[in-house]
């Protein structure tokens, strides 16, 4: 996980390259465009009968500075706040007959607690030359084309519920090299303590017709966890994979297929395939299937190491198919209303998701969802999970 | 010289008496639907374009919504690039048209992500405005999706017009059967569009009209456009602020790198 320590070495590097394109970085105060929005999440859920809630508070504030032509400042600061439940237990989500090998004086190490924080999410410097784009610091880095998956990315982790939402920042150094209009090389280095640990990244970008497709390569370490013994297995792992999106048929159609070479643990496939079409009534739909070579068939078989892999981002799925399905439809000029499903394949659990979105005024939309699992106990999506919501009021500035 | 030869000063003059003719001539004459519709065309797709321009949706609750864009065109309306300045919650997110809206590409700057759309989306609502992508990022249509008919003359919005009918061509995905244009004879502006139904050409979808006609580096140009939606009761407006014809705009700004700077 990123932990927002940056090395400093970047820092100045970014400060001896914008001095040497001729501009002081002191000359940013002068014409920073600060914007962002304040969102207020209210998260209703009933667990085991028992209703709980948790809200948060959160302002983002968004620095933008161009003092030349060639050079970007961004940044971001997150201001979040919460109340209600603020501690729970990832256990009371876990099916009892994983949990009960637990001793109960272990319970602890499961505790999850929300509290206030004020972080720098995002602050990169973009320098843009006519042959080559240099991005330095804290960054936001979004790979593949999956709505729901991303087999090819290794750097964050959807959330189902809501997969558009932001993703973190990243320490990065990102080279993008262009080659005539449609190819381009990208380049990610991830500076870690040393070399050897650090994530590097190289991505060739294409398109014909009307396909775009990718070639990816990442080396970055990685951490498996058993939750058992609370040991972590550090690796490296090698992705080598690719990602496509275009039309077939007159359906938008995408994908991404991605080995992974681990050092220590079995090597694994991910992939994805999407489609989409748009109907007369102009009602969107959308489905996805994903699979994990690893993922298991029998959800008799999903273990304590699974489901926290699966919820702390060490894996993406924890049966071997997943299925994803998105039907959206714009009921009046500003609302629009839909209902996503996921589904695993392979236990027949199914987790629903009606959704509404709202533009109220100008500059603040209103977006509410309710989740229901309608699984067994014990399944991907099974009711251990419980039912909620979240209904989210975002302000923007 | 050659006593049999015009003289060239006498060739000269008379190439020049037939230059200053033809046009008149040709104006006396009826021109045809087609030959309208290619003078049409050239003006409504200039070689480039660069315009800053406001967007106001009313929607059929009579809210309003505003909009404001920079717009970057090139050859003839071929490759389009639309970056959103306001309102805040869209500040920063643009759309990559190339090919005539076949390839539509889309940049959210919060997530950082292009995302490629298929073709199915380019009849969807732009931005929940009575304009689709497909309106907005198809340069030569007139000419290659549709066949031209005239319908006779007639006055519109106070000007003396041609009226053309539109009908799509076999093959051509259009996302209209059939357009009926209003063209100022004087300069060739079309200063009314009616669009039909995608699949019945009797039942009318749009209508574009175009106001406050300015001349800016010598193109006749709406200053104001206002597409209502008579099917949905709603309408939608686009004030040009600022516009310059024939500027140089470079390739790489119709490119994904373009798209996320």
């Amino acid at each position: 996980m990123n932990n927002g320590k940056g090395p400093i070495w970047i820092w100045k590097l970014c400060l001896v390259l914008s001095l040497s394109i001729g501009k002081p970085v002191g000359s940013f105060a002068q014409k920073v465009d600060i914007y962002g929005y304040f969102e207020s999440q209210f998260m209703p859920s009933v667990l085991k009968d028992e209703f709980y809630q948790l809200t948060t508070n959160k302002l983002r504030v968004d620095l933008e500075s161009s003092p030349a032509g060639q050079v970007t400042f961004g940044a971001n600061f997150d201001f979040i706040s919460y109340f209600g439940r603020k501690e729970w237990n990832i256990l009371d989500y876990l099916p009892g007959s994983v949990t009960k090998v637990i001793p109960q004086k272990q319970r602890r190490f499961f505790n999850l607690s929300y509290n206030d924080t004020i972080f720098l999410d995002n602050a990169y410097l973009k320098l843009s030359f006519r042959f080559v784009d240099l991005t330095l610091g804290k960054q936001q880095i979004s790979l593949g084309t999956g709505y729901a998956w991303n087999p090819t990315d290794l750097f964050n982790f959807k959330d189902l519920l809501d997969p558009t939402y932001e993703q973190p920042g990243h320490n990065a150094i990102r080279v993008d090299i262009p080659i005539g209009n449609r190819w381009e090389v990208v380049t990610i280095y991830t500076p870690e303590g040393r070399w050897g640990n650090s994530g590097k990244l190289i991505h060739l970008k294409g398109g014909m017709e009307h396909l775009d497709w990718s070639v990816i390569g990442i080396e970055k370490e990685w951490t498996f966890t058993d939750y058992l013994t609370s040991t972590s297995l550090i690796q490296k792992r090698k992705l080598l994979g690719g990602a496509f999106s275009g039309e077939l048929f007159g359906l938008g159609v995408w994908g991404e297929v991605a080995h992974n070479d681990m050092g220590k643990t079995n090597d694994f496939w991910e992939s994805l395939i999407g489609l989409d079409y748009t109907i007369r009534s102009g009602t969107y739909l959308m489905g996805e299937y994903y699979r994990h070579s690893l993922g298991k068939t029998d959800y008799r078989e999903y273990n304590l190491n699974d489901w926290m892999q699966l919820i702390t981002g060490e894996k993406k799925a924890i049966s071997r198919d997943q299925a994803y399905v998105l039907i959206r439809h714009q009921a009046t000029d500003l609302i629009n209303i839909g209902c996503s499903v996921m589904a695993s394949i392979n236990d027949g659990s199914v987790g629903v998701v009606p959704t509404l979105s709202y533009n109220l005024f100008e500059n603040v939309d209103l977006f509410t969802y309710l989740n229901f699992n309608l699984g067994r106990e014990g399944k991907s999506f099974g009711k251990s999970w419980g039912n909620g919501g979240m209904l989210r009021l975002r302000v923007y500035f | 010289m050659n006593a049999k030869m015009i003289p060239i000063k006498v060739l000269g003059a008379f190439a020049a008496l037939i230059w200053i003719l033809l046009p008149a001539a040709v104006s006396g004459q009826e021109l045809t639907s087609e030959q309208i519709m290619n003078r049409v065309n050239k003006l409504v797709s200039p070689e480039t374009v660069k315009a800053r321009i406001r967007m106001v949706i009313v929607t059929s609750s009579g809210k309003r919504r505003t909009f404001l864009y920079d717009s970057f065109s090139k050859d003839r309306g071929e490759k389009n690039l639309i970056r959103y300045i306001e309102p805040s919650r869209v500040k920063g997110e643009a759309i990559l048209m190339l090919n005539n809206a076949e390839d539509i590409w889309i940049y959210f700057p919060r997530t950082k992500r292009v995302r490629k759309l298929a073709t199915h989306t380019k009849r969807q609502k732009w931005e929940g405005s009575d304009f689709s992508y497909e309106d907005m990022g198809t340069g030569e249509t007139f000419l290659k999706d549709f066949n031209s008919k005239k319908l006779g003359s007639e006055k519109k919005e106070g000007y003396d017009c041609y009226k053309i009918e539109l009908n799509r061509k076999r093959g051509s995905d259009v996302g209209y059967s059939r357009l009926i244009l209003w063209v100022i004879k004087e300069n060739f502006f079309p200063v009314v569009i009616n669009y039909y139904d995608r699949n019945d050409p009797g039942t009318l979808e749009k209508v574009l009209v175009q106001s406050n006609i300015k001349e800016i580096d010598g193109i006749p140009t709406g200053m104001k456009m206002v597409m209502y939606n008579k099917q949905d009761n709603t309408e939608t407006s686009m004030e040009i602020l600022d516009v310059k014809y024939n500027v140089k705009l470079d390739d790489g700004l119709f490119t994904e790198r373009g798209l996320r700077k």
